[in-house]
């Protein structure tokens, strides 16, 4: 007798019972025998993978911490089951607290500045530095999401998200499909997400290119995102795995950051003009990305390497490429360490300034000149819209417990910010994260 | 950016006819550490911080957002 049984890497069970016995009646029955009581076994186990399906808990804490600057400490409670063959259900819950100043959009000058802050007190900056605005804000979310496989090849998976703070909501739902082909050595992609966002400003929303202390009157504003994704996996050989998505993102809406200002200079000494020197930002009301990904797998006797690149371009301007390179090494007990740099650039929106001046000057850009605002379309001095440079370096430790049936990973990583024209000061930041999966 | 895509749709078409591989030998491919995204939660985490602080997002998967971040 054979009794073959075989568990394949995408959970699917095959069986085969064959049965050679010599054409003697008295076997015939233990032959039926053994059929019936290998088909019970068979038929029993998935009943009792259902009863007994425990659920996946998984904690984390993250701390990220700029030089001098936001504090940001988040936490994360997720519950994953599985509620049949392949069929999970997950829900997450997130707390965030937000702390510390925040960079404002005013550049850094040989003289103090002064400007009207948000809740409208009158705010003086320290000559040579950039000026900031502090706040303190508090975050909660909730995503739940259900994966569920429509045929043996076909899985979607759905979800639905809301998040609160206490100047902005944001409610979404996304669905994403995933279709097996080729022997299942390649996987199709296909997925849509939409956004909805509500800002109330701090102090009310600022006039779009208004006096930084004009009224704030403006009532709450709405945003809108749409996202679409299409995909590749391809299983390249034994040890590697190649993924390529392309996706496209539209916004429309409120796209501008109600608390940035832009500084209007004079060009015979780069102070702060007569009059109103400070003016809100203003960006367009619709923006369309598109965004090219790669990330190839690969395994060097057990230990992995990712290998990723993004291409993303839009219609501000905007261009940016992303490296990303980790490396994990296989300790005892299937334990880990992993290396991880990152590297990103981007090029500036058509509509950013680090600052605008009244007149030409050496060493100021023309695209820096107006000799009067009124021929603004938009403006914004926001340095995450500048020619922006990132580096993260980091490393991640995961130690595995009780026949894996609990992990901890503890990561620390050092993100480093420069502006490639050298403007703006650099922003330097500590992330810390702890996570703690288990089965309970 | 034309060149990386010919790059990519040539090894994705070597993938295809080369070195089809069994079932039975997707062991490497099914370990927990070559999974498409192997630690979702610090994924989820980086996400959020640099959608906070660079002018692109997105790329790996679809969503995302969903604060008004500083």
């Amino acid at each position: 007798m054979q009794l073959k049984y075989n568990l394949d890497t995408a959970g699917d069970r095959t069986c085969t019972v064959q049965v050679r016995s010599p054409a003697v009646s008295r076997y015939k029955s233990i032959k039926q025998q053994l059929t019936v009581a290998t088909c019970s076994l068979l038929t029993a186990t998935p009943v009792l993978a259902i009863d007994v399906s425990p659920l996946d808990i998984t904690l984390s804490s993250m701390i990220y911490s700029e030089d001098g600057r936001v504090l940001v400490n988040e936490d994360v409670l997720e519950v994953n089951k599985e509620i049949d063959d392949d069929e999970f259900v997950t829900a997450r819950y997130i707390f965030d607290v937000m702390t510390g100043p925040s960079h404002n959009g005013l550049p850094k000058i040989d003289t103090p500045q002064i400007f009207t802050s948000p809740s409208g007190s009158v705010v003086t900056s320290k000559a040579s530095k950039e000026p900031t605005f502090s706040f303190r804000d508090t975050r909660h979310a909730l995503n739940l999401e259900w994966e569920k496989p429509i045929t043996r090849l076909l899985d979607t998976t759905n979800s639905v998200a809301v998040s609160a703070e206490y100047d902005y909501f944001s409610a979404g739902g996304s669905s994403s499909w995933s279709y097996d082909v080729n022997d299942r050595l390649t996987t199709l992609t296909a997925g849509i997400a939409a956004n909805y966002d509500l800002i109330t400003p701090v102090g009310g929303t600022p006039h779009e290119l208004g006096a930084s202390d004009s009224e704030r009157n403006l009532g709450d504003q709405k945003k809108g995102e749409l996202d679409m994704l299409i995909g590749v996996t391809q299983v390249i050989d034994r040890k590697t795995l190649l993924q390529v998505n392309y996706s496209i993102g539209y916004s429309k809406g409120y796209l501008t950051d109600p608390y940035k200002l832009v500084a209007y200079l004079d060009n015979t000494d780069l102070t702060p003009v007569t009059g109103d020197p400070y003016f809100h930002e203003k960006r367009p009301n619709s923006r369309l990305a598109h965004r090219f990904y790669f990330q190839l797998i690969r395994d060097f006797n057990d230990d992995v390497l990712r290998a990723a690149y993004r291409y993303f371009v839009d219609d501000w301007q905007i261009q940016s490429h992303t490296y990303e390179l980790k490396y994990s090494f296989v300790l005892f007990n299937e334990n880990e360490l992993q290396f991880h740099y990152r590297y990103y650039t981007q090029s500036a929106a058509s509509f950013y300034h680090y600052f605008l001046v009244n007149g030409a000057r050496a060493g100021v850009d023309s695209n820096d000149v107006v000799s009067d605002l009124a021929q603004l379309d938009y403006a914004s001095a926001d340095h995450r819209l500048g020619h922006l440079k990132s580096e993260t370096i980091g490393i991640k430790y995961s130690q595995q417990f009780v026949s894996k049936q609990s992990k901890l990973d503890l990561r620390l990583d050092r993100m480093m910010q420069e502006d490639q024209k050298g403007k703006f000061s650099d922003l330097k930041a500590w992330i810390a994260q702890v996570v703690f999966k288990f089965i309970y | 950016m034309k060149k990386i895509l010919y790059l990519v749709v040539m090894i994705l078409l070597s993938g295809c006819t080369i070195e089809p591989i069994k079932p039975w030998e997707r062991d490497i491919l099914a370990r927990d550490n070559m999974a498409l995204d192997a630690d979702p939660m610090l994924q989820l985490m980086d996400e959020q911080i640099y959608y906070s602080k660079e002018a692109a997002s997105g790329g790996k998967g679809i969503g995302g957002g969903g604060c008004g971040c500083n």
